[in-house]
């Protein structure tokens, strides 16, 4: 059912076929490569970033400056603001541009890190690749699947490295509830319901003396720029369901309405959604802006538990009735949770077996360290740029969850029933 | 854990907004164990609490980098690993490490963010109404101290020279906190607020409509209804130390939950301390400061830094009057202990 060590092999779309999560890890000093590209572990990896904003700046360059041997020595953003701020975080000799493309005309920098509006993502990829950068793109991969499988044909092209911010496949948490899953803990998987409710506009202020910089800071909420919630929130959401049962989805349907913020936006202020996928799973998606009570997590459901991943780092496992109890079950941390007994998950927790890899964690070391997702998520584009690594949440992944969004977005805006096939992923 | 909840009560914007243009918000979030509280005005509700949301981000973002309470903080990740490397730090943390270590430089240790293992000493022992038997302390003092940590700018790393020290930031992270969401908020172009974290630390931006500054109390260290001073604000920072309702009792003595970094035992003499400055990060860490070191080298303090100013009480014996210690040029306090001020005590 489950082996730690599966070699990686080429994913088949829609049928299923079991990748391990540790495998990527496992390919680590499986092959010459990789033990080669070892003796250069200490080299300086030198960085530009394109979109030090509120994601780029805050969440990307402020974990990558504390991972050891990484330099940012170019910085690129159009509005000014965030450009000084960003060279600030970059540090000494990093220099300065408001064009993309002279920025990778004239610099010389390995990694090229993306963080700008969805519908940019597509063209400054597809430039730093051929500049011949490893390129790390913020999530979703585009703003179109068209968009999507250039960034993917340029990727291949180029031979460079290429990986997709979906942070939560580099989260030990969501690791240890994927080996749970595989463990046959849940059951069978039947259902997930996925969902992320706001109380709030999602709207950015703009400064009142530059009105203009109205569809740059609030690029969220223009279709030009932006897939909506299902783009900005349902794709954390639905790469996980996509990883989880390990396939894309059969099909799509729902409703979506701007219903009340009515403040010239033009993307869904709520999103609702249901997905079918192969054996009779079905999700659902919901994401709204005008109710927070039940916030936003995952809940997997199975014929012998239900695990549900709360704020990208709790994960709590509550046993159905019939369900026969485990003997790691003694060592997890119990807690009262809505009335209701509840198994809290600790990563760190389960006894290792020796030599057993342990998620894109692994890396960093010691038993019982915990990393902030983010800082994982770069620690391994840069060891998989040093060592000659595979890139676990590549392009191919960032593709299949991007289409998933998209399709989706598609069907509310058709109210019909979308069917996915093969073409939607054919590159 | 360690910040000592506020003796400030807010009095601000008690005059109504005359401009019937102008609305005033209050948005509230929780966050670093306590309650952020913004009050704003401006023209647009809906951009007005926006704005004031995007400034708690910020401070939602930096308890998220720095509680200990959070094994995947940065500032966890700091104390796992800086003992045996030097261990590089995001810049604006970075930033406020340095800013720590000035101040334990210009207290003279009364203020020490590697205090943690004195605390927890204290802690424990308190848990059984005991006081920890010297040798303890002395133990725990051995880790204690900046001296152990080895800020280094060009790189921005950190390093500890002993494996036992640990960074808790609780006694600068609300005031840090406050300073970076009114930041957020300039930027956003807010130019009325108030912002504080918890009540203990609090910054004045602008001020209300048709007022010169904004009003901010100091509650009364034994008298949770009461002020003791009226101080206005504008463009500027207030934070409070000592609780007495969070004093304890020992061996039949009554002891202060604030430690003396240098002796390894809680401070004594004083049953509240407040500081005025330019921002709420340096505050927060001066009235802990101020509480440690009494009003004579407070006194001291304030003089060598003109910008800073203090308002203390010290300890009194029972059935004697409450006085108040004022301290810096121009303070801008308004009232003080009406019925209770038989003497106040002013000084520069």
């Amino acid at each position: 059912m489950y082996t730690e060590h599966e070699e990686l092999s080429r994913r088949e779309f829609l049928k299923g076929v079991g990748v391990a999560a540790a495998a990527f890890s496992a390919a680590l000093g499986s092959t010459a490569a990789a033990q080669e590209a070892k003796a250069g572990s200490d080299r300086l990896i030198r960085v530009g970033i394109i979109g030090p904003g509120n994601q780029g700046r805050k969440k990307l360059m402020a974990n990558a400056v504390r991972i050891p041997g990484v330099k940012f020595t170019a910085v690129c953003d159009i509005q000014s603001s965030n450009l000084e701020a960003g060279l600030e975080v970059a540090g000494e000799g990093a220099k300065g541009y408001e064009d993309y493309r002279e920025m990778l005309d004239k610099e010389d920098f390995e990694a090229c890190i993306i963080a700008v509006p969805l519908n940019m993502h597509a063209p400054l990829a597809i430039a730093a690749l051929q500049a011949g950068k490893h390129v790390f793109c913020e999530k979703q991969m585009g703003r179109t699947i068209e968009a999507c499988k250039d960034m993917l044909r340029a990727q291949r092209e180029a031979g460079q490295l290429l990986q997709i911010g979906h942070q939560r496949r580099y989260n030990p948490t969501y690791h240890h509830a994927l080996k749970l899953m595989k463990q046959g803990v849940l059951g069978e998987i039947t259902h997930i319901r996925a969902l992320w409710h706001r109380n709030g506009s999602w709207r950015r202020r703009v400064p009142n003396d530059h009105p203009e910089l109205e569809r740059l800071i609030n690029w969220r909420l223009y279709k030009e720029s932006s897939a909506g919630l299902m783009g900005e929130l349902g794709s954390h959401q639905l790469d996980v369901c996509n990883w989880f049962l390990d396939s894309t989805p059969l099909a799509v349907t729902g409703f979506g309405g701007l219903d009340y913020w009515k403040d010239g936006r033009e993307v869904y202020d709520n999103v609702n959604c249901v997905f079918e996928y192969p054996n009779g799973v079905r999700i659902t998606y919901t994401s709204i802006t005008t109710n927070a009570y039940d916030d936003y997590y995952e809940q997997i459901m199975g014929t012998e538990g239900t695990l549900i991943l709360t704020h990208e780092d709790e994960g709590l496992l509550f046993r159905e009735r019939r369900a026969e109890k485990l003997v790691w079950e003694k060592m997890a941390h119990k807690e009262e949770v809505g009335g209701k007994q509840a198994i809290v998950l600790d990563a760190s927790a389960t006894p290792k077996k020796k030599g057993e890899a342990r998620g894109p964690g692994e890396a960093l070391g010691e038993k019982g360290e915990q990393e902030d997702p983010y800082y994982l998520e770069l620690f391994d584009f840069f060891r998989c740029i040093r060592e000659g690594g595979e890139i676990f949440c590549d392009g191919e992944v960032g593709l299949r969850s991007a289409a998933t969004c998209l399709l989706a977005n598609e069907a509310m805006e058709k109210r019909q029933v979308i069917e996915f096939n093969e073409e939607h992923f054919a590159v | 854990m360690g910040m000592m909840p506020g003796l400030i009560g807010v009095l601000a914007f008690a005059a109504p907004c005359v401009d019937g243009d102008l609305v005033t918000m209050r948005v509230v979030r929780e966050a670093m164990g306590t309650e952020f509280e913004i009050l704003l005005c401006g023209r647009d509700e809906q951009s007005l609490v926006n704005a004031a949301n995007e400034a708690l981000d910020e401070v939602q973002g930096l308890d998220q980098q720095m509680s200990l309470y959070n094994a995947r903080s940065e500032l966890s990740s700091i104390n796992r690993r800086s003992a045996a490397e030097r261990v590089a730090v995001e810049p604006k943390l970075f930033s406020l490490l340095e800013l720590a270590g000035e101040i334990t430089d210009a207290s003279r240790g009364a203020f020490d963010i590697t205090v943690a293992p004195l605390v927890k000493c204290w802690g424990f022992f308190r848990g059984q109404g005991r006081v920890p038997p010297a040798d303890t302390i002395a133990a725990a003092l051995q880790s204690v101290g900046m001296r152990h940590v080895e800020l280094c700018r060009p790189d921005r790393t950190v390093h500890f020279r002993r494996a036992d020290v640990r960074l808790d930031l609780g006694g600068i992270a609300k005031g840090y906190a406050v300073d970076r969401a009114v930041e957020v908020l300039r930027g956003l172009g807010i130019t009325r607020a108030l912002v504080h974290g918890g009540q203990s630390s609090i910054y004045a931006l602008g001020a209300p409509p048709d007022q010169a500054s904004w009003t901010v109390g100091i509650r009364h260290p034994l008298d949770a209804s009461r002020r003791i001073a009226v101080v206005d604000l504008r463009d500027r920072a207030l934070s409070t130390s000592g609780n007495y309702e969070k004093f304890f009792e020992a061996d039949g003595k009554l002891y202060s939950h604030i430690i003396d970094p240098r002796t390894g035992y809680p401070a004594t003499g004083m049953l509240s301390a407040s500081a005025l400055g330019p921002t709420a990060a340096e505050t927060d860490a001066l009235a802990t400061a101020f509480f440690v070191m009494g009003p004579a080298k407070t006194r001291r303090y304030c003089a060598a830094h003109p910008h800073i100013q203090a308002v203390l009480v010290p300890e009194v014996e029972s059935g004697e009057s409450l006085r108040l210690v004022r301290i810096g040029e121009k303070l801008p306090s308004r009232e003080f202990l009406k019925e209770e001020s038989s003497r106040t005590e002013r000084s520069q």
